[in-house]
């Protein structure tokens, strides 16, 4: 008996044939069928869950704006005669008061590319909330500390643990294009991200924020997260979290050189 | 700006499609919204290629697919062009002979991650035509389009690579003693 090919037994699983007549009598065939049709469903099932966030909807948007916006730049208008400028001069003048306006209202609103940093920094935080296979679970600081000279090249500062704080691991991120460093502290309050990026803290977009008798912080907001930063040698540390931006401010009030034996 | 909310109209509907190719040929998030990120940008530098009213999500899927070449390369990594190792095809028709009876039972005790990262360890060529013709729904001719092969090495490509993700995951699962061992 000559048994279907590859190319039959994937037309009859696509549907495009409906069915063949061999199969009617071929157990191995059938199975075969069966077995490919399983391999079909399972991996569809695996996938139905997975879409994309919020936050990377927003990030492409804010970076083809930017890319329109550099685009215009570097495509100035072709030069007109002195004579039509002259002759148009009172259009041309209503016409740039309109576009000024419509800049000035546009630039209230456009997320700039601090925001979208901003959202980078807030999906980093997300992403170790999910645990993901890049994550390295530890909560020993100086292990941690060994994981990031070992791949990032650098120790970063840890806060001083105790009063509810503890390491959970950390793990390699992306951001702005590089390859930055994250760990992740159990706070009373829930999870936070503690992101070290070279960025100053104002090119994120960053505000100050005073605090009685403390010093102050660099402090934002962006969906349900709130970040706080703080310039620490040739780092910013961010911190990113569901939480209040108090607790966030403390732990980076608690930021030490890690001790090591 | 008309342009811009053109192409946005346009493309980012399929943005979870793309999202998800690209966590197939990544395996991991943060790699993958970076994929994702880089082919939007370079479909918007080339939006005045597109031509409306042709299929969008396969346009899409052409530049992701063609962004990760870059990646891999700029990586030094010679992949998604590389042929089936002749090794792996003599170990691929080597298993013709198990039993498939208990297939589905035995898939459905995998976690997805467990499925995707079954699927990641298949070829690039071979992974990304199974993604799409199984989970995105493409026609063969779509896939065929997008990986720019003859639609007779996607008929060929989707069924050895099925057969490969089912034979590794049937390995995993022997080797968690779900299932006895190949006589």
């Amino acid at each position: 008996m000559t048994h279907l090919t590859d190319e039959e037994l994937e037309a009859v699983l696509l549907g495009d044939a409906k069915g063949h007549p061999h199969l009617e009598v071929c157990a191995l065939c059938r199975s075969r069928l069966e077995a490919q049709r399983a391999v079909r469903t399972r991996l569809r099932e695996a996938f139905a869950g997975m879409h994309s966030s919020d936050v990377l909807r927003q990030t492409i948007r804010a970076n083809l704006r930017q890319a329109d916006d550099e685009s215009g730049q570097r495509s100035p208008a072709p030069r007109a005669s002195r004579s039509v400028l002259v002759r148009l001069w009172p259009v041309l003048a209503a016409a740039a008061v309109l576009v000024l306006a419509v800049l000035v209202t546009a630039n209230l609103y456009r997320p700039s590319r601090a925001a979208a940093a901003q959202m980078e920094l807030v999906t980093i935080h997300q992403q170790n909330l999910s645990a993901h296979g890049e994550f390295h679970a530890e909560a020993d600081p100086a292990e941690l500390a060994d994981y990031f000279t070992t791949h990032l090249g650098f120790q970063p500062e840890f806060p001083h643990l105790g009063e509810g704080l503890q390491l959970r691991g950390c793990c390699k991120a992306h951001f702005r294009g590089e390859i930055v460093g994250s760990y992740v502290v159990e706070t009373p309050q829930g999870v936070v991200s503690v992101i070290a990026v070279t960025d100053t803290p104002r090119s994120l977009g960053l505000r100050a924020v005073p605090r009685e008798g403390k010093p102050s912080v660099l402090a934002g907001a962006y969906a349900r997260c709130r970040l706080a930063a703080r310039r620490v040698g040739d780092y910013t540390y961010c911190v990113v979290g569901e939480t209040s931006l108090d607790l966030l401010a403390d732990l980076l009030d608690r930021l030490v050189t890690p001790q090591r034996d | 700006m008309a342009d811009r909310e053109h192409f946005e109209a346009a493309a980012l509907p399929h943005l979870d499609t793309i999202y998800r190719a690209a966590y197939a040929l990544c395996g991991n998030h943060a790699e993958a919204e970076d994929l994702v990120q880089a082919t939007f940008l370079r479909a918007w530098k080339r939006f005045d290629t597109y031509r409306p009213g042709t299929n969008c999500r396969a346009w899409l899927l052409r530049i992701l697919r063609n962004r990760w070449i870059d990646v891999l390369r700029h990586k030094g990594v010679t992949g998604p062009m590389a042929p089936l190792p002749q090794d792996l095809a003599a170990e691929d028709a080597g298993r013709t002979q198990t039993s498939w009876s208990n297939a589905e039972d035995v898939l459905e005790n995998f976690s997805d991650e467990q499925v995707i990262a079954a699927l990641r360890e298949l070829p690039d060529e071979q992974r990304l035509a199974l993604f799409l013709l199984d989970v995105e729904g493409l026609t063969q001719e779509e896939v065929a389009d997008v990986l720019d092969v003859a639609v007779g090495t996607v008929k060929s490509r989707t069924s050895r690579a099925r057969r490969a993700l089912r034979e590794r995951l049937f390995d995993r699962a022997r080797d968690l003693g779900w299932m006895g061992r190949k006589p």
